[in-house]
């Protein structure tokens, strides 16, 4: 009950006060913003470690993520995302396992990784590859079933103290789950194309010059770039809050743990649904309660 | 930034439950990653092209879409931040971009100053709002022609003359900052360690298009040193001879200026030298 309520109440904020800010959605070919729908995203770690790195600090820095997007201070909404166990032979593909896995010094020196994403972006500290329903038109379109971290370590070193030369890997699990739950960058670097629009329908700014974007844009924790040492964005900022909260408000996904290689690791009941609906229906029943009372009382 | 790979491999979907099947569809995947600033905050000194002293703040390489932005002061005392962006478009006419803004005052306001744009033979000179300042015909050839256009770029202000300098600098061929990326060299991203420009060769061109007689940073270098305003407001096309290059470099001499000269010095890097796409 103390979710429905919270709900609803942060559905009154955000239909009074309007938005501390937008944010973007990452979209299918046909302009789908893509979600998790049925599934949610179960991680697991790689079991080739990065020698900079003891396994346990990778995990806690994973953790301490993964519980600032499933909402500490955010009774909203209640994004299942999860730490499973270890994997091997980990690798990105579409194989119904969401991984983290490094990219360790030599890994691009071998031509079958010419084409891996740590090596053609090789200023990139990590890559996030979602794999998603691409299905124009269907019901299913834009529905998200894996998402797999790739951290740099090939041409960066991380770290989870704040050491001035590195790269903060607590900001880089904020950032890449953001990815992993759908969302895309706060400017385009891609000049070529229709720039995207965030989710007030205003074009996304383009990145460069840097100096002029506006602290919002630079500020948010899916902002693309980041620089050595910074660790300030180590939560979901508001866009990123506001965003889990209204994509996600009547997610229904749940998750029934670990689940064997081949699975998706998800599954979601009629009760589920059910309760979804109903949660909706309260949810929208209390707007609607509000914005009556705030217009008789003008 | 996003790679956006959509794969569109119809594969057989599993259900959301373990092990169970699920109708047939299409995947897409998208890799989005987190791109990072590399930070300088200090003087540099580079003898070549031009001897220049420039403050770099920072670096910023978007492999992904072929861009590269430079932040840095003409000076360590120059109170005005020149931002150049170098980019590829490859569906574009003038496929070779460079934009230059600057950002000054308190609080500091940022500004486009000007575009210049080329093709493999032609060039043009843009203002902030895009409007034509120049457009030169045959810059890579013996007899390159300009044309004014009705746009203009005031050239008197200091700020001007901060980002020219900058220019000169030519800080893309700078491997002080780092490795050099490979879209300069008009190559798809390489595979090797460091991506430094150099790399394999069988990787495909960005501009499989590109037959002008200059390479890339041939192109930038020619820009940065032929683009010239004389009396401060007109703009022309008048080569200055760089004190160090390669005519390798710019695919080319320059036409007129630089005349029989054959001075090439020895440390010029060997990935200055002319791609043939």
């Amino acid at each position: 009950m103390k979710r429905l309520i919270a709900m609803g109440l942060l559905a009154i904020v955000a239909g009074w006060s309007g938005r501390a800010a937008a944010y973007v959605r990452t979209r299918t070919s046909s302009g789908t913003p893509i979600a998790w729908v049925h599934g949610c995203l179960q991680l697991h770690v790689d079991t080739t470690l990065n020698p900079q790195m003891a396994a346990d600090r990778v995990k806690r820095a994973l953790d301490g993520a993964i519980a600032a997007w499933n909402g500490a201070d955010q009774a909203c909404t209640e994004l299942g995302l999860s730490r499973v166990g270890d994997a091997s032979d980990a690798r990105v593909a579409y194989d119904g396992k969401s991984m983290v896995l490094w990219r360790l010094p030599g890994f691009c020196d071998d031509p079958a990784n010419a084409e891996d994403e740590a090596c053609l972006a090789p200023d990139a500290t990590a890559t996030t590859t979602v794999f998603y329903h691409d299905d124009p038109g269907a019901a299913d379109d834009g529905e998200i079933e894996e998402a797999d971290m790739e951290l740099n370590a090939v041409h960066f070193s991380f770290d989870d103290q704040g050491a001035p030369d590195a790269i903060d890997l607590p900001s880089v699990f904020a950032h890449e789950l953001g990815h992993a739950i759908g969302l895309d960058h706060t400017c385009t670097t891609d000049r070529g194309a229709s720039p995207p629009v965030d989710d007030e329908g205003n074009p996304v700014p383009f990145c460069f010059p840097v100096a002029a974007l506006p602290p919002p844009v630079t500020s948010a924790t899916m902002y693309n770039f980041i620089v050595p040492g910074e660790i300030d964005k180590r939560l979901p900022g508001p866009d990123e809050q506001h965003a889990a909260c209204s994509i996600y408000a009547a997610y229904a996904g749940t998750c029934s743990g670990d689940q064997p290689s081949g699975g998706l690791g998800c599954s979601v009941s009629d009760a589920g649904r059910r309760s979804a609906a109903a949660m909706g229906l309260l949810a929208f029943v209390l707007v609607a309660a509000a914005l009556v009372r705030r217009g008789r009382a003008r | 930034m996003n790679r956006v790979a959509t794969c569109a491999i119809a594969l057989a979907l599993f259900a959301c439950g373990p092990g169970a099947a699920h109708s047939a569809g299409s995947v897409g995947s998208t890799g989005s990653d987190d791109t990072v600033v590399q930070t300088y905050g200090r003087s540099f000194h580079f003898d070549s092209p031009f001897a220049c002293d420039p403050f770099v703040v920072e670096r910023i390489v978007d492999t992904t879409n072929d861009d590269a932005e430079y932040d840095a002061r003409a000076s360590a005392g120059s109170d005005t931040l020149v931002e150049q962006t170098y980019s590829l478009l490859p569906h574009d006419a003038y496929p070779v971009r460079l934009d230059v803004s600057y950002t000054r005052g308190s609080p500091p306001t940022t500004a486009a100053l000007w575009t210049i744009a080329l093709g493999p033979h032609d060039a043009e000179l843009l203002d902030a709002h895009h409007g034509v300042v120049l457009t030169v015909h045959g810059y890579d050839g013996a007899t390159p022609s300009a044309a004014v256009g009705t746009a203009t770029i005031d050239a008197t202000a200091d700020v001007v003359a901060d980002a020219r300098s900058l220019e000169r600098c030519m800080l893309p061929v700078q491997t002080a900052l780092g490795f050099v990326p490979a879209f300069f060299q008009n190559r798809q991203e390489t595979s090797v360690s460091g991506n430094v420009v150099g790399g394999s060769e069988d990787l495909p061109a960005i501009l499989p298009a590109w037959d002008g007689g200059r390479t890339i940073l041939g192109a930038y270098l020619a820009a940065a040193v032929c683009l010239d305003s004389g009396d401060g407001v007109s703009w022309r096309w008048k080569c200055e001879c760089p004190l160090a290059h390669d005519d390798a470099l710019l695919g080319a001499a320059i036409a007129s200026v630089c005349g029989d000269r054959t001075a090439i010095l020895p440390q010029v890097p060997g990935w200055w030298k002319a791609v043939t796409p």
